[in-house]
Formats: structure tokens, sequence, C-alpha cells
């Protein structure tokens, strides 16, 4: 049977491997390339990097600036591409196909789009159709307000949108995504574990695989995003990167849950 | 030398790292008459079967392929949408040709319940019948897929591996001189470059 995946998130800002806590603060923990040799030694089922630089370099209007930035981005890509023997996603600020045609030249397997599809579903259409559902994931923010209700958010947790996630998350399978990954960023370095009634609302209203993120503390925590929430696969960021021995021991502790794992 | 068809489809650059990793001489070739240089030959594809066939027919591979494969008899190995164009013909989208070196039909995994499309992630391999590709898969034979549609061969003996996926679906084939794997062994770790390997030593 299918086993359930598990995928260390990996957030490059600047070029560098960093942690996040909350999307507001940051530190940088390593260097792309050398965290994968760690995680090809843990025989990583799956990774996925996203790009979260937003400071002032892409808003800069000096052309040539953009374009090292951008060369610099690719170039990682392509180390890590290059060397990874399991599936790499990239995401990160990509909002035409344009970028993700330089990312899946450079060896990405797959891109996510967060903000992008949103503002634009079409490009997901269009990553689709160039490349097939399975590279186009879309990538789903979330926060609860004060009332304990769902609000989904883009640019990277700054501004709120009113529309229904479970009803976007319909609407990007139909407009050609093969993946959602629902991401609580108000989880988001808590450790208090997932948000499973939202992965669950959203994995139940779809027919695609859907992974869940945001709020692993725990190798604990794991387990509950499939059991309970109905997700194909259980990625995080921090605890990967923390922990000794810390992919090893998660599959572990998702066997002894009695979760399908490799 | 193992050349890799390029014909704009598929990652090539990740089935060539991978070849390099296990020490394999390769190169990826996109002028169809270059075919005669190669002691092997790998067809990669990801997408969709239709507008990869005709890819490979407007570049003029289809003749090069016919001889390589069906007059030199050279080693050939589809991987994942590369395995379906083996197929006589596809039903993604309508209904296509394909190259015919593996008589059978790809069609959309019949799904029920709670099983999900694209067959993303690992699985593991059943072997039916011995295969210098499959040998030295042991214990755990866990491989890469991502797929919506499947090939269902013809003829039994073709088939060397099924996974479980709703059922058996085809991953591994051989009909002669021609393998096919519907996972990426170029994304399956261990396994995979085993079965490259494989594929290198034949």
């Amino acid at each position: 049977m299918l086993k359930v995946r598990i995928i260390p998130v990996l957030f490059l800002m600047n070029g560098n491997i960093v942690r996040s806590e909350g999307f507001e603060h940051f530190k940088i923990i390593g260097n792309p390339v050398s965290e994968l040799a760690r995680y090809s030694q843990w025989r990583a089922d799956e990774l996925i990097y996203i790009d979260i630089t937003r400071d002032s370099e892409y808003f800069v209007q000096r052309q040539d600036h953009k374009d090292r930035i951008a060369s610099d981005l690719l170039s990682i890509v392509q180390q890590i591409a290059d060397h990874a023997s399991m599936p790499v996603t990239f995401g990160g600020r990509i909002f035409n196909l344009a970028h993700v045609d330089s990312l899946i030249a450079n060896g990405a397997d797959k891109v996510i789009v967060n903000t992008g599809a949103y503002r634009d579903p079409s490009l997901v259409s269009a990553i689709a159709r160039k490349y097939g559902s399975q590279a186009a994931v879309v990538g789903i923010d979330l926060k609860r307000d004060g009332g304990g209700k769902l609000v989904m958010h883009v640019e990277q947790g700054r501004e709120a949108v009113t529309d229904d996630c479970v009803d976007y998350a319909r609407r990007m399978e139909q407009a050609g995504a093969g993946e959602i990954f629902v991401n609580s960023i108000d989880r988001d370095g808590s450790s208090r574990g997932y948000d499973i009634a939202a992965i669950r609302s959203i994995a139940d209203a779809v027919r695609i695989p859907v992974v869940a993120c945001g709020g692993v503390g725990r190798f604990e925590n794991f387990a509950p995003a499939v059991r309970d929430g109905h997700a194909s696969a259980v990625a995080a960021g921090n605890i990967f990167h923390f922990t000794e021995n810390a992919y090893p021991n998660a599959k572990r502790t998702l066997k002894r849950q009695g979760v399908n794992v490799r | 030398m193992i050349g890799i068809v390029g014909y704009g489809v598929g990652n090539v650059r990740s089935v060539l790292s991978a070849l390099q990793r296990v020490g394999a001489s390769a190169k990826v070739f996109e002028n169809p008459s270059e075919i005669a240089a190669f002691d092997k030959i790998i067809l990669p594809g990801v997408g969709a079967f239709a507008p990869a066939m005709e890819q490979l027919n407007v570049l003029g591979f289809r003749d090069a392929l016919d001889d390589a494969v069906k007059v030199r008899k050279v080693p050939l190995l589809g991987i994942c949408l590369g395995m379906q164009l083996l197929a006589d013909k596809s039903m993604e989208f309508g209904e296509h040709s394909g190259l015919g070196y593996v008589p059978g039909v790809v069609r959309k995994i019949p799904i029920n319940g709670d099983l999900r499309l694209p067959h993303m992630g690992w699985n593991d391999l059943t072997v039916l019948r011995s295969c210098p590709l499959t040998q030295d898969l042991s214990g755990e034979t866990s491989c890469y897929f991502v797929h919506s549609f499947a090939l269902q061969a013809e003829n039994p003996d073709h088939v060397v591996a099924t996974t479980d996926y709703g059922g058996p679906i085809v991953s591994v084939v051989r009909a002669d001189n021609v393998y096919g794997t519907q996972f990426h062994p170029e994304k399956s770790q261990d396994n995979g470059a085993k079965i490259l390997s494989a594929f290198v030593k034949l």
C-alpha cells in the first residue's frame, strides 16, 4: 500500500537555511546543500524548500540586482536537484510560469504556489498543463481568529482574505493542482500540534493528496494528521532542524502509532 | 554510453544525475540521428501522453527508436510516462497511439473510497518474475511513484512487478529488450539506484 510521506520543510532566506517562528523571526541554521546530505542519509521521503526571502531585494527596481538574486537561487536549486535522489519541491514567491520554467529546468520536481495561485488561479492550470498536475502544489496558509474561525492568509501571513479555505481548495483542485499543502501559520513554531480540524476539512473536500504542516513539536504530533486529519503526508520544519536523529525518530513514532510509513 | 532521449518532456537532468551517481556514462541527445552512438536508451517522461507522443513524432524520434529497439535490439528503459509510451495506446484525454513495444493499453487507475490521485509517494514492488532490473531488490522494495494512469499489459509474461494501489497496478514491465518502470528510479534512492545500476550492467 502507498506509504504516508514524512517531508522536512526547509526555509531558504538569502541562500541560507533558516528557522522560522510564527513567520516573524528567523535564525540562520545552515547551508542548503550540506543539509541535503543529512536528509539523504536519513533517506527522507521527499523535501520541500521554500524561499522566504521577502525583504527589499525583491522590490529593488534595478533589474541586474534582481537577476543576480534569481540566478543565485536557481544555482542553489540546481545543486540541490543534482544531488537529491528523492523528489524535491520548491516554492516561495512564484507568480508566473516563467519562474516555474526556470525552477523545473534546474531540477525541481514540483513547485508550490501560494499567493501566486490566489492572485491568478490560471497559473495553476498553466503549470498543470505544461508539466502535469503532480508538479503543481497549492499552498494554503491558515490562522484561526479570536473566535476560532479559520481565516485564509496570503503574502506570507500578512494579508487575510475572506475566501473559505475548503472552497478554495476545491477550486484549486479543479484548476489542476495535484496536491494541497495546508499550513497553520499560527501554530508554526509553536509545538502545539497540527490543526487537525483544518486539515481534515480540506482533505475530506478534495480527491488529491493533502500535506499537513505547521505546529509539530513532538514526534507524537505527526500521526493525528493522518489518522484524524486524513492527510497523505506530514510535513514539518523545526523538529527536523533541532532534534538529533529527528527523522528516524519521527518514522519510528509513526510506525508505533500504526501509520504506514516507509 | 547510455542515450537519454531529449524530446522536451520530463526532467532529463535528474535521470542524468542519477546515472552519474551509479557511475554510468550517459548523455542527453536531442537529435534522433545520434541514436546510433548509444548501446542503451532511456526514455524519460512526465506529464500527458498525447503531447509526449506528438513530440516524439514531430522531432523524428519514432523511426530512430523503432530501428534501435526492433532492429539493433538495443535495451530501452521507459520511465514513468516513458513506460506508458511503450504501450499500444493510451486512453488519457481521448485515445492516442503509443510506440507499441509492450502490448497493452494505458488507462486511468481505478480508485475507490479513500484513495486519491495522483498515486503519489513511496509504494512497494511485488516482483512476480525474475528480471535483471529487479534481481538486486530485497526486503524493503518501495519506489517513488507519481501518476494517475497505468499500463495494463496484454501479456502477463511482460509484467515483472506490480504495486498495490486499490488493486495491483503494473510497476515494472519487460518485453525482450524493452523495459519500463512506472515509478521514478532516479528519485527512488537506493532501490532506484539498484535498478538503474542493473540496467547499466545489462
